[in-house]
């Protein structure tokens, strides 16, 4: 929010909000992701309105929940329209939610002007995970890069960066042994790098990665992109405050 | 064409005398000599191909040479073991494809394909009016030439394998050095390309 | 009806673990997936014309689909006027029976095979072996596999998962037993020699041959076939019958639709431009001519395709078997293929096996055997939308098959929890109370019911002190507070 509001956005947060519903949807359970879909339409689609039109966005802080509101809710539509208690002012309100959804990086990079890099690139290396639903169904990948490069900080990219964290949602709890074997090899490559830290722009590889970090023991730190933003901003970005911020239980401000 | 690429050896010879050279040329490098024995050449480049002097490019001092000149002068089941035998066939070829490096050949009276896949290299004659841009032109010509030979085959490159670990391997089952020698210029019966 | 597919009994938790703790079938597979998902993305890049292809080839691969009995019905036609016999078989019974009787017919006894998924789908070497014949499979991968007793791990590299020093210790043993001398080293040329030399005498001594088929083309009756080791050519044309065994997914239109397809097995698959060698079959032999063979006939396999044709997963039937899902699949490259449990793996197979066979058939694959990831899809060369199925087939089984009670009651309340804003700040409040019997250090470590298979490896934060959501009510209450740099993190 911070962030937001220092590149000169007034920022609304729809309290009503809670889930997209894609843990139920990709498992299958669609009654169930309906329920938290319909939920979070009608409170994003009620938050005020300040300013023109042209000038809203709603902004996500996680690359797949996006993907799921912009991609699946309408195969997610499509079913509930055969279902009881269907009502048709739902692909309307849909159109106008999801017509102004963007992914935090994707504000950050288009709809803002990028200040430009700092002279000295700093040898600060951050080794960046893209989300797989970012890279394949918003095909946002680039985004990310592009911003913590105006930083001053070198991208890392691992190896094998196309290949899944192994999070996938309830996939993480019901196959918990193939999640962390793709967790331990993601986790692998991305170390390979040398980087100080790592970020991403999905909250839920995050949590599966850090998580799986945290039970191993290791102090890598962990961040989300708004979070090294944020550093940046107040002008520490060194290793040390890195490794602050992105421990895995993040201290109370 | 893109026959290289892929691993095959390439001629181009204009027609005449330089072409039994040539052939020469090319049948000197795609057989591995052993000093023991001279090898055997299954000659089967079809009808097209006739007026093409054979024993000028594989002298018999250094090829023991079985031609096939249609009508089958060889016992029943005789062909198979030739070619099974063969440390070299040569064949003609249907048409080639340029986009793909790829060389057609089609299984017609007076025309085997057997020399193309039991020894382990293989020659094919090609004219150079023969080769079109891509692959799928080639197989227009094919279908427009009317009914269908019972079997036809487009070779691009050698045989080869990636069966273990994935790596590249040429030579497994059918020919592992693959060549053709193409004539340039032009021929009586080539309508003007 | 839904076909019969051959299944590993071993229950998918024993076959997942195995796979898991087999660290050396983890590297060969790995290995052989990035090699040549490498070489797909390769190919591409080098050739342009090739997207365009791609898209031409899908379209080509869609109309057969959505006219498929009109095309088979000309398929059979042309063929048998170019001197086939053609039969259409219902699924793995028919298909034995009547090669069995073929081989009574003819006398014949010895049978060489080169590689086909759909004589995998249909058990054929059990079955023809059962019946007394003896089965050699040719393809290289499919040779190592058969010496070993296994069954294929990858669609295009069925010895994926084996690597040299296991492929040259089973040619070791081969040798011995048929008192020959082995291969001469471990390299990839001795044993590729080894398996020519020995593979040859079986070619020249056959009595039928049995291929698959690439693609059929029903405007001229052509089985097309495409290898790149050209044994498919041998046992096409070297024994005195030739039978082969297809799915009705195989056929094409025209031969201006095969020219648009011809070139994805290769490309997608091993990121060539054309495999070495694409064989197009028309008929026998011709009258008087000596090469070829007397017989052919063509056994068209339906094993559970056609229920699935004008439904909404008709699209798998232009899956042609390219092997580039499997690839790019990260799941795929930490089991293997065996995990999934019988004849096709990777992202198609997860999704195929039960459209063929039945939900009820290895019911764990849609599941369990995907991150949703959408890797598949962005390599299928055909669109196949595999991310979409695993989602419906998954409601499908949520709602005809129903889960254990405890999970669908899991879903239930959390759906419920998590459809407002009351019953959410419930559930945090909830939530709260209940975490702090399952933390240690300050992390949570444990969770009730199926959630608690995160904690087996992973670790997660607590729910904070303050939510953001707390944090904005609170703000949006005292004006003191409108610094948002004090928002929670």
């Amino acid at each position: 929010m911070a962030v937001m509001e220092r590149r000169g956005a007034r920022v609304a947060f729809a309290a009503g909000q809670t889930c997209c519903g894609q843990f139920a949807y990709n498992a299958g359970h669609w009654p169930e992701a309906w329920g938290m879909a319909k939920n979070l339409l009608e409170a994003l689609d009620t938050l005020p309105q300040p300013g023109p039109e042209a000038a809203r966005t709603t902004v996500g802080l996680s690359g797949s929940c996006v993907a799921m509101v912009r991609e699946e809710y309408p195969k997610l539509l499509d079913w509930a329209a055969d279902q009881p208690g269907w009502d048709t002012s739902w692909p309307v309100r849909y159109a106008r939610v999801a017509g102004r959804l963007l992914e935090f990086s994707q504000w950050l990079g288009r709809a803002v002007p990028a200040p430009p890099p700092p002279e000295a690139a700093s040898p600060t290396r951050i080794a960046l995970h893209t989300g797989c639903h970012m890279r394949r169904v918003l095909e946002a990948g680039g985004e990310a890069a592009r911003v913590i490069e105006t930083l001053g900080l070198t991208v890392a990219i691992p190896e094998d960066e196309d290949q899944c964290c192994g999070f996938g949602g309830t996939y993480a709890m019901t196959e918990p042994k193939i999640s962390t074997a793709l967790a331990d090899a993601k986790l692998a490559a991305l170390q390979a790098t040398g980087a100080e830290a790592l970020v991403s722009c999905d909250w839920g590889c995050l949590l599966h990665l850090g998580g799986r970090l945290s039970r191993r023991g290791a102090a890598w730190p962990v961040l989300h992109l708004a979070e090294l933003v944020d550093l940046g901003d107040r002008g520490d970005l060194s290793p040390a405050r890195l490794a602050q911020v992105g421990q895995f239980v993040r201290e109370d401000p | 064409m893109r026959w290289e690429a892929l691993g095959g050896h390439y001629w181009e010879s204009e027609p005449g005398a330089g072409l039994a050279q040539a052939v020469a040329a090319a049948a000197d490098r795609l057989v591995e000599r052993a000093p023991e024995r001279m090898p055997s050449v299954l000659w089967w480049p079809g009808p097209a191909w006739a007026a093409l002097a054979w024993k000028a490019a594989l002298p018999a001092g250094r090829w023991a040479v079985t031609p096939v000149t249609g009508g089958g002068p060889m016992e029943p089941g005789a062909l198979r073991s030739v070619a099974a035998s063969a440390a070299l066939g040569v064949t003609g070829a249907a048409w080639a494809a340029a986009d793909t490096g790829s060389v057609a050949l089609a299984s017609e009276p007076g025309q085997g394909l057997w020399p193309s896949l039991l020894p382990p290299s293989h020659l094919i004659l090609l004219r150079a009016a023969q080769v079109v841009p891509t692959l799928a032109d080639g197989l227009r010509v094919m279908r427009s030439e009317g009914g269908m030979p019972p079997m036809a085959k487009i070779i691009s490159g050698p045989s080869s394998t990636a069966d273990i670990e994935g790596q590249l391997w040429v030579g497994v089952h059918g020919p592992g050095r693959v060549g053709v020698v193409v004539v340039t210029g032009p021929m009586p019966d080539d309508g003007g390309r | 009806m839904a076909g019969s597919l051959p299944r590993d009994p071993a229950p998918w938790a024993v076959r997942r673990d195995r796979a898991l703790a087999n660290p050396r079938l983890r590297a060969n597979i790995g290995r052989v997936a990035r090699r040549l998902a490498g070489a797909r993305q390769q190919a591409y890049a080098s050739y342009p014309a090739g997207r365009a292809l791609r898209v031409a080839g899908r379209d080509a691969k869609r109309r057969a689909v959505a006219h498929l009995e009109p095309l088979l019905d000309q398929l059979r036609d042309q063929l048998s006027a170019n001197g086939a016999r053609v039969i259409f078989a219902e699924g793995p019974k028919e298909v034995a029976d009547y090669i069995v009787s073929l081989a009574a017919r003819r006398g014949a006894q010895r049978v060489v095979k080169s590689k086909s998924m759909l004589t995998e789908e249909l058990d054929l070497n059990r079955r023809l072996a059962a019946a007394g014949l003896t089965v050699r499979e040719t393809d290289l991968g499919e040779y190592i596999i058969q010496l070993l007793d296994e069954r294929p791990s990858h669609i295009l590299a069925p010895a994926a998962h084996r690597n040299r020093q296991e492929i040259a210790a089973i040619f070791q043993d081969t040798a011995d037993r048929a008192g020959v001398p082995g291969p001469t080293s471990d390299e990839v040329g001795p044993l590729a020699a080894f398996a020519r030399a020995r593979l040859r005498e079986e070619f020249l001594a056959a009595d039928i041959g049995i291929t698959g088929a690439n693609f059929l083309v029903a405007e001229t009756g052509t089985v097309v076939l495409v290898t790149n080791e050209g044994n498919a050519d041998m046992v096409a044309s070297l024994p005195p019958v030739h039978v082969v065994v297809a799915g009705i997914d195989k056929v094409l239109d025209t031969w201006e639709d095969l020219a648009a397809v011809i070139q994805q097995p290769a490309l997608s698959g091993v990121g060539q431009r054309l495999s070495a060698y694409t064989t197009l079959i028309s008929g026998p032999r011709a009258p008087g001519a000596e090469e070829g063979p007397e017989e052919l006939h063509v056994l068209l396999v339906d094993n559970g395709r056609r229920p699935l044709l004008g439904g909404p997963y008709a699209d798998v039937l232009t899956c042609i078997r390219c092997g580039a899902c499997y690839n790019v699949c990260p799941v795929y490259r930490q089991v293997g293929g065996h995990a999934y449990g019988s004849t096709y793996a990777g992202p198609i197979g997860a999704v195929e096996t039960p459209l063929l066979a039945g939900l009820n058939f290895l019911p764990e694959l849609p599941k369990s055997l995907c991150t949703l990831c959408n890797a598949c899809v962005d390599a299928c060369p055909m669109d196949i939308a595999l991310p979409d199925h695993f989602i419906t087939l998954r409601r499908q089984q949520v709602d005809e098959r129903g889960e254990p009670s405890t999970t669908r009651l899991t879903y239930r309340t959390w759906g419920r929890l998590w459809s407002s804003p009351r019953q959410y700040q419930r559930f945090l409040a909830w939530a709260r109370r209940g975490q702090r019997f399952m933390m240690r250090q300050g992390r949570l470590v444990r969770a009730p019911g199926f959630l608690g298979g995160w904690f087996e490896t992973r670790d997660m934060p607590p729910i904070a002190a303050e939510t953001f959501h707390e944090w904005w009510a609170r703000r949006a209450s005292s004006p003191a507070l409108s610094r948002s740099d004090e928002a929670p993190s």
